[in-house]
């Protein structure tokens, strides 16, 4: 009889660690990737990093119940607990290095963090300047096709940003009473 | 069942209090004040749920998945408290359509909004760094944090030109 609260606390320490074992995968699978391109289509890598620990979950999970099935308990944890801290652990992690791919704040402080003397403000605005960025980001919202250029002017194309916009504008309105940090 | 339960309980107990906080006074450093919140949620509300568990490992359990989904509220709220360009662009050309807009109208639309400048005035007011002399300068050490982020993007090799 005393077997069955050993058996039970290790499926509890698997069924713990299984969305940690699925967010390793996740971050090795996405750096092999990327080095294996040289860098190339950083974002794709994102997306198939998630897609091998997703799947690593999935197999972790299926072999958690099976070991598991005569409770009802495993199912439950696996779907309303595993899952969704798999999910909020890789969007923490595509966030993570996003940040030090595209974070305007993160290029400036490492370039002001490399240079011993520092860095004079107008070379700082000559660098970073606001058109520059505007220009840079235009070109990569045609190029992922969430924005359209044509005969000179720009259109919305795909509409996933513009929702997440507008979901995150609703709620900075309710929470900080305006709808832009520049209001 | 409990894990779940416990966990939504807690994290729901954190948001009521920050809805409240945010609505007394905005806290001057938000991000800080929402990790105080979520950390004394968390420390102060296990014991209190342990009542309802069955066992420490279903604690530890709930105690990971609070982590995880308090780290992506923070994600989010991040992206809350300061604008960020791209969603401000695509907002913007949201709300021009069908006619779109032309390049000097976006122009105008970021002169409007000085990205750069406010993220600048974001690391000297967080006290990363410190204007001296028309210069930039690192005050102090290097923050943890982006340490973290930039050592993390050295296992990438080159990177490509981004902002």
């Amino acid at each position: 009889m005393a077997q069955f609260p050993k058996a039970d606390d290790a499926w509890r320490v698997c069924s713990l660690l299984s969305p940690i074992l699925a967010l390793a995968v996740n971050v090795f699978g996405q750096v092999l990737l990327v080095r294996a391109r040289r860098g190339a289509e950083f974002f794709r890598s994102v997306v198939e990093g998630f897609l091998l620990g997703a799947l690593a979950l999935a197999v972790s999970e299926t072999l958690l119940v099976l070991w598991h099935r005569a409770s009802g308990d495993s199912l439950a944890v696996s779907l309303l607990v595993n899952a969704p801290t798999y999910a909020a652990l890789s969007y923490c992690y595509s966030n993570f290095v996003n940040l030090g791919h595209t974070s305007i704040r993160i290029r400036m402080y490492s370039r002001i963090a490399a240079a011993i003397s520092g860095v004079d403000i107008r070379e700082m605005a000559r660098e970073y300047d606001d058109n520059a960025l505007m220009r840079m980001r235009l070109e990569r919202l045609v190029e992922s096709g969430d924005a359209i250029h044509e005969e000179g002017r720009y259109f919305v194309g795909r509409t996933r940003f513009v929702r997440i916009a507008a979901i995150l504008s609703a709620t900075k309105h309710f929470l900080l009473g305006k709808r832009s940090e520049f209001d | 069942m409990s894990i779940f339960l416990i966990t939504c309980s807690l994290f729901a107990v954190a948001l009521a209090i920050q809805v409240i906080l945010w609505k007394l006074r905005l806290p001057k450093y938000q991000m800080r004040t929402l990790l105080v919140i979520l950390t004394v949620v968390l420390v102060l509300g296990l014991p209190a749920a342990a009542a309802f568990s069955p066992g420490y490992l279903d604690l530890l359990h709930a105690a990971l998945f609070y982590v995880s989904v308090g780290l992506a509220y923070m994600v989010t709220y991040s992206a809350i408290e300061a604008d960020s360009p791209t969603l401000s662009l695509m907002r913007f050309l949201a709300q021009r359509q069908p006619d779109g807009v032309a390049a000097g109208e976006v122009a105008r639309f970021f002169a409007q909004r000085p990205f750069v400048q406010a993220r600048l005035a974001a690391l000297v007011q967080s006290g990363l760094i410190r204007e001296q002399d028309g210069r930039y300068l690192l005050a102090g050490r290097r923050s943890p944090g982006f340490r973290l982020i930039l050592g993390f993007r050295k296992l990438y090799g080159p990177i490509s030109k981004g902002g």
